[in-house]
């Protein structure tokens, strides 16, 4: 990694949050989001035999995975420059969080794969 | 169906362990097989909680990728995900309103009873709703004041009666009989004893028994 | 510091920190005195609530009982929720909470000692409140979950309803004030070298626990609220025939319902992770692992609230997002566990005293947890839903997960208090009569509940196969209530008769042993430099060189109360925190808001008020009272390390506070605007009959006052920090005119423009969302006034930058949420009608 080691700063606590964030947000659009689409009706549109309202959801759903995937490529950057003394064991909860949060945004959110959207 | 000789008495008006229905057969066989798997693994978790305790135990190495990864991780994950795969499809098979319509009463709730309406006739059956039996029914169910929840534990599970809305549950009794139902939702002072039953009549005779009841000449 | 001794620096510090007696004890702030009276005015709670409990099993214990009559049950099933949630359970981790973190931080005192002194006055005020209502025979009648629209004004036509909104709501605002004051304490107020990483897992538990009561407690508020501004002032945001959804109600309810669980469970669970390893001989196993899952369980826990709305309709697929994360919350727990097991085998546990009562927990706790995985399965939750298992469930899972650990904790830390041990024979028996009576009355209740009793009925009738379970569960009742009073008994014993010890009878390695018992006063003599989790396992001299003033900040040589702050991440000391003396402006700013809640409940409406402006007077009051008139000279700390006092700081700690504070009033108008949209989207009888007339001049001269009021509040902070005093007193003076002017908009916006807000339910909505904007606005008034007297007075300087930054703080909040609510209220009309 480059860059000049330095001690984890507070700032530096938000990757302790970082990945469960992105889970409640997709947790919290999905909920939302399929409470609207069942109600505007867009379970009827659709192309390809997959409806308007299962793109949405799949498209949410997906791409809060692959977001929180995503972060542990600044995670892996950062992280990797602590030092000091409280640096390994920030450094290994952030791992287990963000690898957690990224498991838990596809647990939670899996029923869009196979049950029917709006009954 | 009840499997203890100890919890012999399983029977019961109103017991969801003496399933009638199909939803309330898959629910109960669902909880014996839960009941198993938890006294398993409480048995389990107990043991390896005591373990240490025995007299010829040795303090010893505790590998993070056993324990942490494996039971912490691992062994939960594999269960739950076991017990979502059955129980979110089975879920869905329950609901009403999937597949063609099918016969739909109205079951309406009030501080403190029932009025229930069927299609086509005038006039209410209260406290009593009447089905024919061998065919699934929907209940579309409301209320006139505060929450109430239809449940009739031998049919199926509940679902509440909510003002300003309908919810609907299907039902189906598979021989014809009485069914006894409740208000399972707090609902002020008379709650405990708002009551009220499905009687399921063979096809056949359901029109003449629904005719009767509507008409006041209630049928044993 | 030569010359210092271990008495000398005693009676110093003990002349500065003791507590004040007599009349005086209504000025007592410090986290010693306020834990100890939270916990012991808890477990009275406690004793009441079981009381009522006993009441229940008794109606309950054959069929057809005449023993209560419905309305007396309904009273008291609805009391034993509440006194157990509101009054028993939150306030105990609150009390524990404040009463262990300077202890085992290596702090003198927590972040705020005045503001849990404010908290436990309204926490006593309004349990007052409720229990008098209860002893005049008018308690809380609709549940401890208070349902519309039973609990809603025609169906509960009397103070009933209003006792608990009143009441709890009283209550919860010390639940706000001591979740502030611990994030604040256990991020800042350490003891030197404390890294984050080395912080005793509690701290972690209780840091955790504090931020979900900042984000959990603001929808419970908000959802009282309004409910009670629909039964005071019938504005219908829970009627469905005007626009109105009485599942809004739920979701509020149970956004914070359910994360309380977890808040209850996690600083129990705290106490496990502290006294395993302790009676293991061992390390915990997994620390890392253990701070990963109760951030995962954190956040998960607010993804379940809908598990308790299975039945109310919703759609199936959104209910399998739910039913998936409860399931999935069972994992952290689970990880949990198994980190407390590999810290067994790698150890040579001792069943003491405290593990007992622990083997209590796991065995109950587990068992709760696997019927709360059952009740996770939707299609399962549908028949036990409302039924007398989920009575069972919840049950093994609160004295489990919470009664239990707590009272292995007390066994271990009560030494601590009261420097004595227990009488070991007296509590054995005492456990045994627990742990049988608990299994003895719930354990036959989950087959009770799928025999189809339901929950809340006063009566049954017989042959419905519920009569001998109940009649065990009612017997059992008995037997855990007599162990329950044999703890009590042992309590008592063990102060009057316990045997005396020196130091740390456990053998524990937690900076809380390393102190003289009973805990003085002022805690520790002197401030460790910590270098590990372990500091007395570490060094077993630790707690002499302590008392002999080795540490930092030795004694009171500048008779001030003294406590370092430190980086949140490094440990590094950064600042002195000096503390306030005893102070009587808690009682009265409680007692100000106790004339309010009074007088609301009592329908003076006019009265009401002159609560609300005694409480801010007084609060005016607290806030003049911090920092001073000159820069103060550097502290010198000891071992060569000079450090600036608290109030010239860069983190100065009532500013982060302020933040935190913010945080949850962020909470609160998020579940508003999920509110709005909430009923917008699903509630019946929508779009309303009239919208809000929007004149586009009047609305730009809102959004240009809510804006103007904060630039102007920044520019005075940059101008205080220039120290140009002219141009920050003109920018403050600008800040205070444009609220000034954003208020009287928005006065003429709602009286104007807003249709009658008792019509329909949009209208009552959009009105709360106007009263909020100009709540904020009126804080802000006052906020530049203030910062203006200030400055008037000589406490603002460069350097004494505080109260210029808050005020800058607080208009921005409400310039960013202002805009956010004017917008809302004034596109969504036009968006979605």
């Amino acid at each position: 990694m480059s860059g000049a080691l330095r001690k984890v700063r507070g700032p530096d606590l938000i990757w302790l949050i970082a990945g469960f964030s992105v889970w409640g947000a997709g947790f919290s659009v999905l909920y939302g989001l399929h409470a609207v689409g069942c109600r505007a009706g867009w379970e009827e549109a659709g192309i390809a035999g997959l409806s308007a309202n299962r793109i949405m959801l799949l498209a949410v759903y997906l791409g809060h995975g692959v977001l929180g995937a995503a972060l542990w490529f600044p995670l892996n950057r950062i992280a990797g420059r602590w030092e000091g003394a409280s640096a390994d064991t920030v450094r290994r909860v952030a791992v287990i969080v963000t690898l957690a949060a990224v498991i838990s945004t596809l647990w939670t959110g899996a029923p869009v794969l196979f049950l029917e959207a709006c009954v | 169906m009840c499997v203890a000789p100890v919890l012999a008495g399983c029977e019961g008006a109103l017991s969801s362990l003496d399933p009638a229905g199909p939803a309330a057969q898959s629910i109960a066989g669902v909880w014996w097989v839960m009941m198993a798997g938890s006294l398993v693994i409480l048995a389990l978790m107990m043991g390896l909680i005591l373990f240490p305790f025995w007299k010829r135990h040795q303090p010893r190495e505790v590998p993070e990728t056993l324990w942490l990864w494996g039971g912490g991780l691992g062994f939960p994950l594999v269960v739950l995900a076991a017990l979502l795969a059955w129980g979110l499809p089975s879920g869905q098979s329950m609901l009403a309103g999937r597949e063609t319509p099918v016969y739909t009463v109205e079951a309406e709730a009030y501080q403190w009873g029932w009025n229930f309406r069927y299609p086509g006739e005038d006039g209410v059956t209260p406290e009593v709703l009447h089905i024919p039996a061998g065919e699934p029914v929907d209940v579309a169910i409301t209320s006139l004041d505060v929450i109430h929840a239809f449940w009739v534990p031998r049919l199926a599970g509940k679902v509440d009666a909510i003002p300003g809305t309908t919810n609907t549950l299907r039902i189906l009794a598979p021989e014809p009989g009485i069914y006894e139902g409740m208000c399972a939702e707090f609902c002020g002072l008379e709650h405990a004893t708002m009551r009220f039953r499905v009687v399921a009549h063979a096809s056949d005779e359901y029109e003449s028994a629904l005719d009767a009841a509507l008409a006041g000449q209630e049928q044993p | 510091m030569s010359g210092n001794t271990p008495v000398s620096l005693h009676r110093a510090l003990d002349a500065v920190w003791r507590a004040p007696k007599g009349i005086a004890a209504l000025s007592a702030v410090n986290h010693t005195v306020v834990g100890r009276r939270f916990i012991i005015t808890a477990f009275i709670y406690f004793a009441i609530g079981g009381l009522l409990a006993m009441l229940i099993r008794a109606q309950l214990a054959r069929p057809d009982n005449p023993f209560l009559g419905a309305d007396a049950y309904n009273q008291i099933f609805t009391m034993h929720g509440t006194v157990m949630m509101f009054l028993f359970a939150i306030p105990l981790i609150e009390g524990i909470a404040l009463y262990l973190l300077p202890k085992i931080l290596g702090a003198r005192d927590l972040a705020y000692p005045r503001l849990s002194a404010f908290g436990y006055w309204c926490y006593l005020f309004g349990g007052t409140i409720i229990l008098a209502a209860m002893l005049m025979g008018v308690a809380p009648d609709s549940g401890w979950f208070m349902y519309t629209p039973l609990a809603s004004q025609p169906y509960s036509p009397g103070i009933n309803s209003d006792v608990w909104l009143l009441g709890v709501t009283f209550v919860e605002i010390s639940a706000v004030c001591a979740a502030v004051e611990i994030v604040v304490t256990v991020l800042k107020v350490r003891t030197a070298g404390m890294a984050l990483t080395r912080m005793p897992l509690m701290a972690w538990y209780l840091l955790v626990t504090a931020a979900m009561m900042l984000i959990a407690f603001p929808p419970l508020i908000l959802g009282s609220v309004l409910l009670e501004i629909e039964r005071a002032f019938n504005w219908p945001f829970f009627d469905p025939e005007r626009g109105g959804a009485p599942l809004l109600w739920q979701h509020l309810f149970w956004l914070f319902g359910h994360p309380e669980v977890y808040i209850i469970f996690l600083p129990a669970a705290g106490a496990v992770s502290t006294l395993i390893p302790v009676f293991a001989r061992t390390k915990i196993v997994g620390y890392a692992w253990i701070v990963a899952a109760i951030i995962a369980l954190a956040f998960l826990s607010f993804g379940l609230w809908v598990h308790h709305m299975f039945t109310t309709g919703i759609p199936h697929l959104a209910l399998a997002f739910f039913s998936a994360a409860s399931m999935l919350v069972a994992v952290p727990t689970a990880v949990q566990v198994f980190a407390w097991i590999a810290t067994l085998m790698r150890g040579r546990p001792q069943m003491t005293l405290p593990m007992l009562y622990l083997m209590g927990f796991f065995s109950v706790f587990i068992l709760g947890g696997l019927t709360g995985v059952m009740l996770a399965l939707v299609p399962f939750n549908w028949q036990a839903h409302d039924t007398h298992f989920v009575v069972a469930h919840l049950h093994y899972v609160l004295i489990g997960g919470f009664v239990f650990p707590m009272l292995a904790a007390a066994y271990y830390w009560m030494p601590l208090m009261t420097g004595r041990l227990p009488v070991f024979q007296v509590s054995k028996a005492a456990f045994w009569l627990i742990f049988l009576g608990f299994h003895g009355t719930f354990l036959i209740m989950h087959f009770t509940g799928l025999m189809g009793m339901p929950r809340r009925v006063f009566t049954y009738e017989g042959g419905l196969g519920w009569d001998i379970p109940n009649l065990i569960s009612s017997i059992g009742g008995f037997v855990m209530t007599a162990g329950f009073a044999l703890f009590v008994i042992d309590i008592v014993l063990q102060t009057r008769f316990g045997r005396r010890f020196r130091r740390n009878p456990w053998g524990g390695t937690g900076l809380d042993w390393a102190m003289p018992t009973p805990a003085p006063s002022y805690n520790f003599a002197s401030l460790p430099l910590v270098t590990g989790r372990d500091p007395l396992g570490d060094n077993a001299r630790l707690g002499a060189d302590i008392a002999a003033g080795k540490g930092y900040l030795p004694g009171a040589p500048r008779g001030e109360m003294e406590t370092l702050c430190v980086d949140m991440a490094t440990g590094e000391p950064e600042h002195v925190l000096i503390f306030p003396k005893n102070d009587y402006t808690p009682f009265f700013m409680a007692a100000g808001l106790a004339v309010f809640f009074v007088a609301f409940l009592l329908s003076a409406y006019w009265i009401a008020p002159l609560g609300l402006i005694i409480a801010t007077i007084f609060g005016w009051r607290w806030l003049w009272s911090l920092g001073a008139k000159a820069d103060p000279d550097p502290i010198d700390a000891g071992h060569g390390l000079s450090l600036p006092a608290h109030y010239v700081a860069g983190s100065v700690p009532t500013l982060l506070g302020l933040k935190y504070f913010l945080a949850a009033n962020a909470a609160f108008y998020g579940s508003l605007m999920f509110g709005y949209l909430f009923l917008w989207t699903t509630a019946p009888d929508w779009p309303p009959p009239e919208f809000l007339g929007a004149n586009p001049l009047l609305v730009a001269a809102i959004a240009i006052g809510l804006a103007a009021g904060s630039g102007f509040a920044f520019n005075a902070r940059r101008a205080n920090l220039a120290g140009r005093a002219g141009a920050r007193r003109i920018h403050l003076a600008g800040s205070l005119i444009a609220s000034v002017a954003a208020l009287a908009g928005l006065g003429v916006l709602a009286v104007a423009e807003a249709p009658a807000p008792d019509g329909h339910a949009y209208a009552a909505v959009t009105m709360v969302v106007i009263g909020y904007v100009m709540l904020h606005v009126l804080l802000g008034v006052l906020f530049a006034a203030y910062a203006l007297a200030r400055c008037q007075s000589g406490f603002v300087s460069a350097l004494r930058s505080a109260d210029m930054r808050g005020t800058a703080i607080w208009q921005l909040y409400t310039a960013i949420t202002g805009l956010g609510g004017l917008a809302l209220i004034i596109l969504a009309p036009g968006g979605m009608g």
